[in-house]
């Protein structure tokens, strides 16, 4: 049996139970780079259309997105409503013409915003996610983070 | 060390003449030295008490503490995006038996249960199926429900158990076929046929049943789309449970040490769980 998961999102973690579950909940809460706040008052639900099955080419983009990015912008807007829509797919015409895009659904509907994700890396998605909203980046200092023994006095 | 450092004489030969050559050191692995039962018993004994010491520390000197609060936020940041229904929160204990005790068994009654429990209840006389339905039985009658179910007007998908009384358990031969399956079938040797339903229904309809296995105990206490309160609510009626079901005055009750709370693809952490 093969070493380490084969899932792309428990890969190069440290191997001692502690150490990876610190590193899982900090890759949560972000860095600086990667945690943004929406305006609440603006927009109500992020919504993300996805192929249901072999996602490959231009639905990589934003499925990593997904299991990357979003889990820290969720963090960081507990009360925005997240909802991805999985999409199933039959033939090559279907999975051709499947949308792969985000739908922001604002707290007024003349702020809706459609942004295209396909073809995309998922970091420019993040990028155009934010500019589009106008989201503010977290502050370091806001950000939690949790030591690793090591920095704070030892687990007898 | 010296001991395993023994003179060897190897024989290296391929059929002509042997050439004995000198080893400084045994080839022989040093798992193949004889066992001492007495550093062995002590080693384990000692390794037996650090678990025991590191599991009786307070939860929140643990580098991965954190409160309930806290911890639904990261575990909901984890599960962004999957069903509901596929989010499910659960809490592992670690438990250190001491010798010659029982297991911890037992029933949670959750204030918000993570399944919907429906009961069926089977019965000639009409006070029962009337108190029956008074509790909340899903589905409750005598022979008319019987031949409903026979011609498949009740959806058996949903529900969790059925109960009958003496009397209508000749009559239920005839759907065994449809409810034996799904496990629906009551049975005096489950226990799901008596007299007192309503003390049945009390019983069984929204509890959990839990069982230590080995040196864990690990039940669901609820979903990512729970609020923060009802979560709490339901760890709390949990850990009233667990440490309400060690029957009091033993003098040997078992350790419970340290709790993790943890969900479907979230990560784990640790949290104060006692009373």
């Amino acid at each position: 049996m093969a070493k380490g998961s084969g899932c792309s999102m428990f890969k190069d973690l440290p191997s001692s139970r502690i150490l990876k579950q610190i590193t899982r909940l900090n890759n949560i809460a972000g860095t600086t780079e990667s945690a943004y706040k929406f305006d609440q008052s603006k927009y109500a639900k992020i919504e993300l259309f996805l192929q249901q099955r072999n996602i490959h080419g231009p639905a990589v983009g934003l499925k990593k997105f997904w299991r990357l990015n979003l889990p820290t912008l969720k963090f960081h807007n507990d009360d925005l409503q997240f909802v991805l829509t999985r999409i199933a797919t039959e033939s090559k015409a279907d999975v051709a013409a499947c949308p792969s895009k985000i739908i922001v659904h604002g707290v007024d509907p003349k702020d809706n915003l459609e942004i295209d994700c396909a073809g995309k890396h998922s970091s420019v998605i993040l990028q155009e996610l934010v500019k589009a909203t106008g989201a503010v980046g977290v502050p370091a200092d806001e950000i939690p983070r949790i030591k690793t023994p090591q920095e704070k006095e030892s687990w007898a | 060390m010296l001991s395993n450092i023994s003179m060897n004489r190897v024989a290296v030969s391929s059929g002509s003449r042997f050439i004995s050559a000198i080893r400084l050191f045994s080839s022989t692995p040093i798992t193949y030295k004889p066992k001492n039962p007495q550093n062995d018993a002590k080693r384990k004994l000692r390794r037996e008490q650090a678990v025991k010491q590191r599991n009786k520390q307070a939860p929140e000197s643990h580098p991965l503490y954190l409160t309930v609060p806290q911890a639904m936020r990261y575990l909901r940041a984890a599960e962004v995006g999957q069903p509901a229904k596929k989010t499910t929160v659960s809490i592992l204990m670690t438990v250190l038996p001491e010798r010659g005790s029982k297991p911890l068994a037992g029933s949670v009654y959750f204030p918000k249960p993570i399944k919907e429990s429906h009961a069926m209840v089977f019965s000639l006389q009409e006070e029962v199926v009337a108190k029956a339905k008074e509790l909340g039985a899903t589905y409750a009658g005598g022979l008319e429900l019987i031949e409903q179910i026979k011609n498949g007007e009740v959806k058996l998908d949903i529900l969790t158990h059925a109960f009958a009384t003496p009397d209508i358990v000749k009559d239920l031969r005839v759907i065994a076929r449809q409810i034996g399956p799904k496990g629906l079938m009551p049975a005096a040797k489950k226990g799901t046929v008596s007299e007192d339903v309503e003390a049945l229904m009390k019983e069984s309809v929204g509890a959990f049943p839990f069982k230590q296995k080995e040196q864990h105990l690990s039940i669901p206490v609820g979903r990512c789309d729970f609020s923060d309160e009802e979560i709490l609510k339901n760890l709390k009626a949990a850990s009233e449970a667990i440490y309400g079901c060690q029957p009091p005055g033993t003098r040997k009750p078992n350790l419970i040490g340290q709790t993790c709370l943890s969900s479907t693809l979230g990560p784990s952490v640790v949290i104060n769980f006692k009373l």
